[in-house]
């Protein structure tokens, strides 16, 4: 059964990202946005689609994959309170460079730039924790990618087999030690 | 001498800035600063603490980092209208390059506490900022992507690291060949 409005709020309510915010400004922005439950397999997002929302996690896993077709990577997880799909914002058109998938049972929600633009225009808090959020995230994953794309093309050169699990937990690791993340 | 007006008209040139109500850039304008470097002038050493993000309003500055030998060597050149600077700001860390002014410069800068306090801001000025931060940053991660989109499938001249790509990942620590 889907949780009613109230249930929703408390939820969105509980993550860290909006500690501190009055009730009344996140059932507002709440009432601009979309609720989805989703299921273990589900698809977010899709590398190569023409992107329109941004997702807020509030409930399971997911990971972020890039690639499409043949080989695909892993490029970092994401957890309640995490964004999505923030390429999406502020942009007129773009097209999705990562796929979404849940691992988990999860609930999200989405919205737009236009719902960040009126709520901001109503002085409402919601998008300056969104956008403060995003700021905090991108650089770290900027650079998972640059990483990868680095250690890709090295393996293209040397003709190495790839090892996806190696790669991966070395670029964390290095990603870590620049950002503190 | 640089006056609030050019300064005003260089916030107005900058993509991130463009289109956006007068008033606002004059607002940001009010929390920077206008430098300007003398060719061949250091304007921030790698590795030091990051204090300040730019925009470059006119000529060009090298970027600077160790080659194979362990000497600094020009990894690639900014033209105005870039930022600079802020990725070590916005992800806590220290510089990943030594800018020099190749060129006689002319910048727009913002200092840490600036920097912070814009961010911070409530108001559509802080929105305003926040906004053109997350539009050069998300254009950089949709570049990483394709590329690495790219790399995947196999495709290596959609993947090759031309100037701009390097310079975009040397702000992050990473050297592509």
């Amino acid at each position: 059964m889907q949780p009613d409005f109230a249930e929703r709020l408390d939820r969105v309510q509980a993550l860290p990202l909006f500690t501190g915010l009055r009730r009344e400004d996140l059932a507002t922005a709440m009432g601009m946005m979309s609720w989805h439950a989703v299921a273990v397999g589900d698809t977010i997002l899709r590398s190569g689609d023409e992107s329109g929302d941004i997702f807020l996690i509030v409930a399971g896993q997911f990971d972020i994959v890039v690639g499409e077709g043949g080989r695909r990577l892993v490029v970092g997880k994401a957890r309640p309170g995490d964004l999505v799909g923030e390429t999406a914002i502020y942009h007129q058109r773009v097209h999705r460079t990562a796929t979404v998938v849940a691992k988990s049972p999860g609930a999200l929600v989405s919205f737009d730039t236009t719902v960040l633009d009126a709520l901001a225009g109503q002085r409402n808090p919601v998008p300056q924790r969104i956008e403060e959020r995003i700021l905090r995230d991108l650089p770290a994953r900027i650079q998972t990618s640059f990483l990868l794309l680095d250690q890709v093309r090295r393996e293209q050169e040397s003709e190495a087999a790839p090892n996806e699990g190696s790669l991966t937990s070395s670029v964390v690791g290095r990603v870590r030690e620049l950002f503190r993340k | 001498v640089t006056t609030t007006t050019d300064m005003l008209a260089d916030l107005e040139r900058c993509p991130y800035f463009f289109g956006l109500p007068v008033e606002l850039v004059h607002a940001i304008a009010v929390h920077a600063d206008a430098e300007r470097v003398r060719p061949g002038q250091l304007i921030a050493a790698r590795a030091e603490a990051a204090e300040s993000a730019w925009l470059l309003a006119e000529g060009e500055v090298e970027v600077r980092r160790p080659g194979a030998g362990g000497k600094e060597e020009v990894k690639a050149t900014l033209r105005a209208g870039m930022l600079f600077g802020h990725v070590e700001l916005l992800g806590g860390s220290r510089r990943t390059a030594t800018w020099v002014a190749a060129t006689p410069v002319r910048l727009v800068s913002f200092s840490r506490l600036s920097f912070d306090r814009l961010i911070a801001d409530p108001s559509m000025v802080g929105g305003a900022f926040r906004r053109a931060l997350i539009l050069a940053q998300t254009n950089q991660l949709i570049a990483a992507n394709r590329l690495l989109t790219a790399a995947l499938a196999g495709l290596p001249d959609e993947a090759a690291a031309t100037e701009e790509v390097r310079r975009m990942a040397g702000d992050f620590g990473v050297e592509l060949e």
